[in-house]
């Protein structure tokens, strides 16, 4: 076990030194420059002057081992555009992001297995069929559209649920209120994914019911709840979990879109915002530490296989 | 890494038959599932009405015609008129192009990569297989949709780095299943045999091997087109998908956002097309992937 | 020397993908016609009322506490403040909700219009523009006057100014700001501004020396323009730059302004509350926040909601705000102009754009009034050169007119040499007169603009493609490499009729490489002069080669759109990033 933590360890860091190169690459490489720099108000000459103390005329390696060399020394940079430390205006923005993806996981797995397996055992039933038209329609909806027509009804004709912000501004800070502000972005987050692994939870316990042990298990006379929900449910589970898994940067990607529709002021805003003004540290910032989050849930998640399925052992390589 | 189930090839192939792909019969179970049919019917017309479009309207899609924004549906303008004096019906079409060139090519390349990436690991093994699997390893790790916007925003949106950024992000799915079906059939008895046989390593994965991973790719590429669609749409919303003037529906959409009140409908078509466009996708793949399946009756 | 160009335009704040960009600022300077665009609520709005007059407004009486402003030599005249007109009692009390679309940081020398919205609450000027035309007003100097070479300038500041923090304000702070704007390490917005500064001395506590290298009439026109007051006590001795700013000083703020430093919650909002202390008196209100929201159509929703009070619709949105009884919808000039422009030394566009009759050709082929009415619903007023009609004091009214002629276009460029092909394309010696011109991405209305101009192009024989660059691009080609054919694109200047460092040859922002002596001659003869009459009739010959030559194709000013909730009462009668300098006489009725 201790083994293969390290293994998984060393194998995670030279990941993140790829995914923090490609994407200082690919900023870097393209035409413009930092939009801060670009401020009205500024020369070319100026602006030249300011892109040279930034040292952005290096070459692009250069400036990516600079980066590296300043990130083994705990220095993230400054973002260009607020004059802060990056790990300070990233870090701000965290409790807000998790608590979004976090209740979104949530809405979607517990609601995703649920619908999934009533659909799996009530196969080409009414509820089947209905489930799987929702499912589909989840996988199928622009994600910016749903949550525009949510603010619609729920915000601007019914008046029931607040349509942006964490909070409400101004006024006392309440369990209540936060919640209420929570749903619609959370409800909207969950959806694709919550479809995702309702459909994947469907076909899995469905493969499972027509397996070989659970005739088996049949044919001892065991009830079929207990067949269900004792044999099947916990080989199902096997795959769902990756999609689970596969599901977190997906979500986490959705943040960026769901908290602009929501003017949830959480890390996917920053992340927009710092794309389109070219706030280089920031946007490698928000990599690294979305990546260092996504790699750890992929580690847990090869974790968890060990007691859904005992078939799989940890071993220090694949 | 753990040894786990999804890539376990000992798991699943007591689970199937050997032989799945060109089963007597597959059409028609796949054509029995109406909602599938529809979805074909749907998707043909709407490519025959994206490549026979400047037939189907006399205006160009960029056409501003001084005046008459925000027009109601009438006989010139089959669908009314946008908030920049341009006929809807045009951009719908001519939006089609786009959309539809960007689900296609972006899921051709994303699984053409993806298979190459995952046959080669499955097939080859030892350093190949680590390397290919740290590659889609890495690629799952990144949040791809943070960095297609950071790209898209410093590179600039345009459909070809728009399709190039989806289709080089969106592989990974295709790889690892490819990979796992291939691990899975090297295994079967026929590849052993023609391996026995003397068939070289080449000829196996090619007349082999991949004929039976033909049905995951084909359920994952289905899926794939769906998916680009959205991404970008997504990305429209966001500012970096397909540029005005050109239009697709992603941008279309996002654009009528902002007169849902003055002009309902102008939100209604693009969002209806996307919407109808993605389920036929995924409509497809769900029926392609039950038709294949050895289990469903 | 250079005058500051603007940044986004004032369509930015229209487009939700533009609110989506940080990049997104720009200052306005803009005073103007205030017409009432009586839209939304027609039915149950006032309306109608006189240019100048807001009808639901009940104006407050202006700096009680200000003298006269001496004018010296100078152009500046300090005009009448608003008369008070007669309405309910103003009353203490309320909160007043703007929209900014990005992440604030209050550090002046950045600029940026999320920024500068909030730096109007927090920090004075040592003058401002007035908020019914552009003539500078004072502000923190009570005074000021030039000398006889006008190489001098003098300044009087108030007396009993405190910061925030209790310190009293005083000539060294002066000093030391206009020394941060002017350090090219800064790297400061106002740099240019500045440049023909040569010296800053404090005289006494209440008295600051600024001596020029060469003489500068338009020199407190443009001190109106962002030149916010920073303490020297809480900032001397540290260094900064183009991304380092004092980090304590951002976080927790400190200036003379009439609201303070409240809250920050980055991303979200930004709260000011009421000094106590302000040299005007307390402000009514008792506090203001600035709301981050990105989505253009949510300012729309909220301001219709009441969860914000004022918005700023795009032209497209007007339909939107149709019947919403608690707005008012009121239309401002501004001092921005649209054109097309090409680069004057570039390869293949230039040698056809340096020719008079080709850009004049070109200006007649410019459905300009199609334009107006597609674009901007007609809410802007045609274009003949940089200065608006908004600017009411150096506006030159009878310039000369290219009206649309695509007829008489064509028979200049065929004057001119060039021949129809067979596919209808114009050449002139085997070359084709086709190119690609740029504007950049997310801008409904300059892309809009682009269209219109790419078909009255085609309808003349010109293939003419529109390629949209994202912002960041397009900026560092046009203002850094220069590597661009041609633009459809916009500026938003300060408001001052020297626009020098546009059009003169060496010009700091002459991006486009125009180049004329007379022009040149006539910029550097203005600056000398100070004399008002003076430097009106400059002008007016100035302006006048300008539009002839056809220096760029000029198109229209747009006009600002302002959704209000009627309970704002106060709110100055100019462009919004103007008004938000008077926000001390902001109040709300219940």
């Amino acid at each position: 076990m201790g083994r293969y933590i390290l293994s998984r360890t060393v194998q995670s860091v030279v990941l993140l030194v790829f995914v923090s190169m490609l994407t200082f690459a690919l900023i870097h490489a393209a035409p413009g420059g930092p939009g801060v720099l670009l401020a009205p108000g500024m020369t070319g000459a100026q602006i030249k002057e300011a892109q040279r103390a930034l040292g952005l005329d290096d070459p692009i390696p250069v400036q990516y081992l600079r980066w590296l060399s300043n990130l083994l020394h705990g220095n993230l940079g400054k973002s260009y555009g607020q004059g802060l430390p990056v790990s300070q205006v990233v870090i701000s923005r965290i409790p807000l992001t998790l608590e979004l993806v976090v209740t979104g996981m949530l809405l979607s797995v517990v609601f995703g297995v649920l619908i999934g397996v009533v659909s799996a055992v009530r196969r080409y039933s009414i509820v089947d069929h209905l489930a799987t038209g929702l499912t589909f329609f989840g996988m199928s909806v622009p994600v910016f559209w749903l949550g525009l027509m949510l603010i619609i009804l729920f915000s601007i004709d019914w008046h029931l649920l607040p349509s942006s912000g964490a909070v409400t501004l101004g006024a006392a800070a309440t369990l209540i209120d936060r919640l209420k502000h929570l749903v619609l972005p959370a409800v909207v987050l969950a959806t694709a994914n919550l479809a995702q692994i309702a459909r994947y939870t469907r076909s899995s316990m469905i493969e499972v019911l027509n397996a070989d042990f659970l005739r088996v298990a049949r044919a001892k006379g065991l009830r079929e709840r207990a067949v269900i929900y004792r044999h099947g449910l916990r080989n199902a589970l096997v795959p769902v979990v990756t999609v689970v898994a596969l599901g977190v940067p997906r979500l986490v990607g959705g943040v960026a879109i769901t908290e602009s529709v929501f003017a949830w002021p959480g890390m996917g805003q920053l992340a927009v915002d710092s794309a389109l003004q070219r706030d280089y540290p920031v946007i490698m910032g928000i990599t690294l530490m979305v990546s260092i989050l996504v790699i750890l849930t992929n580690f847990l998640t090869d974790l968890s296989y060990v007691f859904l399925d005992p078939r799989v052992k940890l071993t220090g390589t694949r | 890494m753990a040894s786990t189930a999804r890539d376990d090839p000992t798991t699943r192939d007591v689970l199937r038959s050997p032989s799945r792909a060109g089963r007597p019969g597959l059409w028609r179970r796949f054509a029995r599932n109406p909602f599938a049919a529809a979805a074909v019917v749907y998707l043909v017309a709407i490519v025959l009405a994206a490549v026979f479009a400047p037939l189907l309207t006399r205006y160009a899609p960029d056409r501003i015609i001084i005046g008459q924004e925000l027009q109601p549906p009438s006989a010139a303008h089959w669908v009314g008129t946008d908030q920049s004096a341009r006929d809807e019906f045009s951009r719908l079409l001519y939006g089609a192009r786009i959309s539809l060139a960007i689900g296609i090519i972006a899921m051709l390349l994303s699984v053409t990569f993806g298979t190459a990436v995952g046959a080669v690991s499955g097939f080859f093994g030892g350093a190949a297989d680590a390397i290919g699997m740290r590659l889609t390893d890495a690629m799952l790790a990144i949040p791809v949709f943070f960095l297609l916007l950071a790209v898209l925003a410093s590179v600039g949106s345009s459909v070809p780095t728009i399709i190039l950024a989806i289709g080089l992000s969106s592989w990974m799915a295709t790889a690892r299943v490819v990979r796992s079906e291939v691990l899975r059939t090297a295994n079967l008895d026929f590849v052993t045999a023609a391996r026995v046989l003397g068939a070289t390593r080449l000829r196996l994965l090619v007349r082999h091997v991949l004929p039976q991973a033909f049905p995951s790719m084909l359920v994952a590429s289905t899926l794939g087109v769906g998916q680009a669609i959205l991404i970008e749409s997504a990305l429209s919303y966001l500012g970096v998908g397909v540029q005005p003037p050109t239009a697709s529906w992603g941008n279309m959409l996002s654009n009528a956002q902002s007169y849902v009140f003055a002009a309902p409908l102008l939100a209604l078509w693009p969002g209806l097309f996307i919407l109808l466009t993605v389920l036929s996708f995924n409509f497809i793949g769900d029926a392609s992937r039950d038709a294949l399946s050895p289990y469903q009756t | 020397m250079s005058i500051q160009r603007d940044g986004r335009s004032l369509d930015t704040p229209l487009d939700r993908r533009t609110f989506l960009r940080l990049t997104t600022s720009a200052a306005g300077v803009a005073a103007g016609t205030a017409l009432l665009a009586a839209c939304g609520g027609s039915s149950s709005t006032p309306t109608t009322a006189p240019a100048g007059t807001q009808s639901t407004t009940s104006t407050q009486s202006a700096p009680t506490t200000s003298s006269t402003p001496s004018t010296g030599g100078t152009g500046a005249s300090a005009a009448s403040t608003p008369a008070a007109s007669s309405g309910p009692a103003p009353k203490r009390g309320g909160t007043f909700k703007i929209p900014v679309n990005a992440n604030i940081t209050p550090w002046p020398p950045i600029g940026a219009i999320q920024n500068l919205m909030v730096n109007k609450s927090l920090f004075n000027g040592l003058v401002r523009y007035s908020p019914t035309d552009w003539t500078p007003q004072p502000d923190l100097a009570e005074s000021w006057d030039t000398s006889s070479d006008g190489l001098t300038w003098t300044f009087h500041l108030r007396k009993g100014v405190t910061w925030h923090d209790g310190k009293p304000f005083t000539a060294d702070d002066v000093k030391y700001t206009l020394g941060v704007y002017k350090d090219p390490n800064v790297n400061s917005i106002l740099l240019g501004n500045l440049e023909p500064v040569s010296s800053i001395d404090a005289v006494d506590a209440n008295t600051v020396k600024v001596t020029t290298k060469t003489p500068y009439s338009s020199f407190v026109e443009l001190l109106c323009y962002l030149c916010f007051m920073l303490p020297q006590h809480l900032l001397q001795g540290q260094k900064f730059d183009r991304t380092t700013f004092p980090q304590d000083f951002i976080q927790h703020p400190v200036g003379t302004g009439p609201f303070k430093f409240g809250e920050h919650v980055p991303g979200d909002h930004f709260t000011v509350v009421a000094n106590e202390n302000y040299y005007e008196g307390r402000p009514y209100l008792d506090s203001v926040i600035y709301k981050i929201v990105r989505d253009q159509n949510s300012t729309i929703a909220q301001v219709k909601t009441g969860e914000l009070d004022i918005a700023f619709p795009s032209f497209a949105q007007l339909s939107t705000l149709q019947g919403t009884s608690n707005l008012q919808i009121i239309e401002r000039g501004l001092m921005d102009y649209r054109f097309f422009a090409g680069y004057y030394k570039n390869p293949q566009f230039g040698p056809w754009f340096s020719q008079k009759a080709v850009r004049q050709a070109l200006a007649y082929a410019i459905d300009v009034q199609g334009i107006i009415k597609q674009v901007t619903q007609g809410k802007a007023d045609r274009s003949n050169g940089p200065l608006p009609p908004a600017l009411k004091a150096w506006y030159i009214p009878d310039l000369p007119v290219f009206d649309y002629d695509p007829n008489k276009a064509g028979q200049m460029l065929s004057d001119a040499g060039f021949k129809k092909g067979s596919d209808g394309i114009l050449a002139k010696d085997g070359q084709k007169y086709q190119f690609t011109f740029y504007t950049d991405q997310g801008q409904p209305e300059r892309e809009q603009t682009a269209l219109i101009l790419q078909q009255n192009f085609k309808d003349i024989g010109i293939d003419a493609k529109l390629q949209t660059l994202e912002f960041n691009d397009l900026q560092n080609r046009y203002r850094v490499t220069h590597d661009f054919t041609a633009m459809a694109y916009y500026y938003v200047t300060p408001a001052t009729p020297d626009q020098h460092s546009y059009w003169q040859t060496n010009g700091s922002t002459n991006e486009w490489a125009y180049s004329n002596p007379d022009v040149d001659k006539l910029f550097d003869q203005a600056m000398s002069t100070f004399d008002v009459d003076k430097r009106k009739a400059t002008f007016k010959q100035l302006y006048t080669i300008l539009a002839d030559d056809q220096a760029v194709n000029f198109i229209y000013h747009p006009h600002e759109l302002q959704a209000i909730n009627k309970r704002v009462q106060g709110w100055a009668e100019t462009d919004y990033r103007d008004a938000l300098l008077y926000l001390s006489k902001v109040w709300m009725s219940s």
